[in-house]
């Protein structure tokens, strides 16, 4: 009998083990994640980039060595390697801090393109946008250097929900840089309250209106609008 | 009476590590010297602070017993008492590594086994904030008698709605009003004067230079 237990978290661990993988290889083409579906046929595997061309590769050549990595190292049966482009990549964590270390990969300061990157992520749509950037050149002390604008939720539900986190890291010449990025995506918040003006509440619920229109003028006690009601 | 030493350690001086050094020299005046200065350019830079020497002090002090390094390794905490027993105390020149490297073990206590070793406390300080807190004992405060923040942040506004924040993981000792001790200009040479000094080394083919003339 199959242990369950262990064959979901084999799973989760062998696309733990493929996305890590992935993200070592193709940072510089904007990578965003993987998604591992499994089909009558063998395994599916979707991958989303910004620049899913440097990951296809001239004539599909990577995708042919994918595909042996795939079989041989990670034990995936027939993969079926699909690459999209990621649909806003200004809002994925991933792709932002990738695109930050590839900035500061090219001599430019950490912070003109943590601010370029925020700038980017708030015009998208974000609610609200945190970048962390930690490292240390020579004669300098290591410090920490945080960008923020919006609101980013730290705990709770939409925390899980809402923010996407992700940490990338850059081996600069005077030394290594981590760029952590957390980005919260639009969406209703679960303590999300909003107080309506009375022409919209009569809009949207004209019968509860129609019926407080009705209602009569002086106040009903308990015991009568109980006899009304049987 | 003590004579501070500065080990220097790093390869270039630029305006953070010379705010830090000057405020050493303002503190222990007349009584600091910067030694492991093999640079003439840091000689001439240094002289103006203190007295210069050529050699490491793992060379020119070794076979003294009188000499005391200031180590977050050293298992021992610095007491007044320490400071009458000896006459040169040794604080490593390194603009310090978040987690801590423990280089002043590597480059000044471990090349001298004669030397005493001294910690001011589990917590990483700064040049200027370990001078501070000595200049304290020499006074005749205990460690436990010297308040300190662990951790500085510099926030300012960037535009309207963007905010800056800049983190020193580091102790910094508390003045009798309760503010950090700092150099003169710390907090815009940290915040705007690094930028401009980064974006220069990020963008040649040396890994750092000189600023001060």
């Amino acid at each position: 009998m199959v242990n369950i237990k262990r064959y979901f978290i084999e799973l989760g661990l062998q696309r733990v083990a493929v996305d890590e993988y992935l993200a070592s290889k193709f940072w510089r083409a904007g990578y965003a994640g993987v998604q591992l579906i499994k089909t009558p046929l063998g395994m599916r595997v979707l991958i989303f980039a910004q620049r899913p061309g440097m990951i296809i590769g001239r004539r599909g050549q990577n995708l042919r060595v994918l595909q042996a990595v795939f079989e041989k190292l990670f034990g995936i049966e027939n993969p079926q390697i699909t690459v999209m482009e990621v649909d806003n990549p200004d809002l994925n964590a991933r792709v932002v801090a990738f695109n930050i270390a590839l900035a500061l990969e090219r001599g430019i300061h950490f912070r003109r393109a943590a601010y370029i990157a925020l700038r980017r992520v708030m015009n998208a749509g974000a609610v609200g946008c945190e970048i962390v950037i930690s490292g240390k050149l020579t004669t300098e002390r290591a410090r920490y250097e945080k960008l923020s604008a919006g609101k980013v939720y730290k705990s709770g539900e939409q925390s899980l929900q809402l923010v996407d986190r992700a940490v990338a890291h850059v081996l600069l010449k005077p030394g290594v840089y981590g760029i952590q990025v957390l980005i919260t995506k639009p969406g209703t918040p679960s303590d999300y309250v909003e107080i309506l003006p009375p022409e919209k509440v009569r809009e949207l619920f004209p019968e509860a209106f129609g019926q407080a229109q009705q209602a009569p003028a002086q106040p009903v006690s308990q015991g009568q609008a109980q006899q009304s009601s049987t | 009476m003590i004579t501070v030493i500065v080990e220097h350690l790093e390869p270039c001086i630029n305006k953070w590590i010379y705010s830090e050094y000057s405020f050493v020299a303002n503190l222990f005046r007349g009584r600091t010297v910067f030694s492991n200065v093999s640079k003439e350019k840091h000689a001439k830079v240094l002289s103006r602070l203190g007295r210069v020497v050529r050699e490491s002090v793992t060379e020119w002090l070794r076979d003294r017993d009188d000499v005391l390094v200031l180590d977050p390794d050293a298992n021992e905490m610095l007491t007044p008492r320490d400071l009458e027993n000896h006459r040169y105390i040794v604080i490593g020149g390194i603009m310090g590594s978040h987690p801590r490297e423990s280089r002043t073990r590597k480059f000044i206590s471990s090349k001298m086994p004669r030397a005493s070793k001294r910690s001011l406390g589990p917590r990483q300080f700064t040049i200027a904030g370990a001078a501070y807190v000595l200049k304290k004992v020499e006074e005749g405060r205990e460690l436990n008698e010297i308040p300190i923040v662990v951790g500085l942040r510099i926030s300012r506004k960037l535009g309207k709605f963007i905010e800056h924040e800049i983190e020193l993981p580091y102790a910094f000792p508390l003045d009798e009003r309760g503010n950090p001790v700092l150099p003169p200009n710390y907090i815009d040479i940290v915040s705007e004067y690094v930028a401009t000094y980064e974006t220069r080394v990020l963008s040649s083919s040396e890994s750092c230079y000189d600023d001060v003339d």
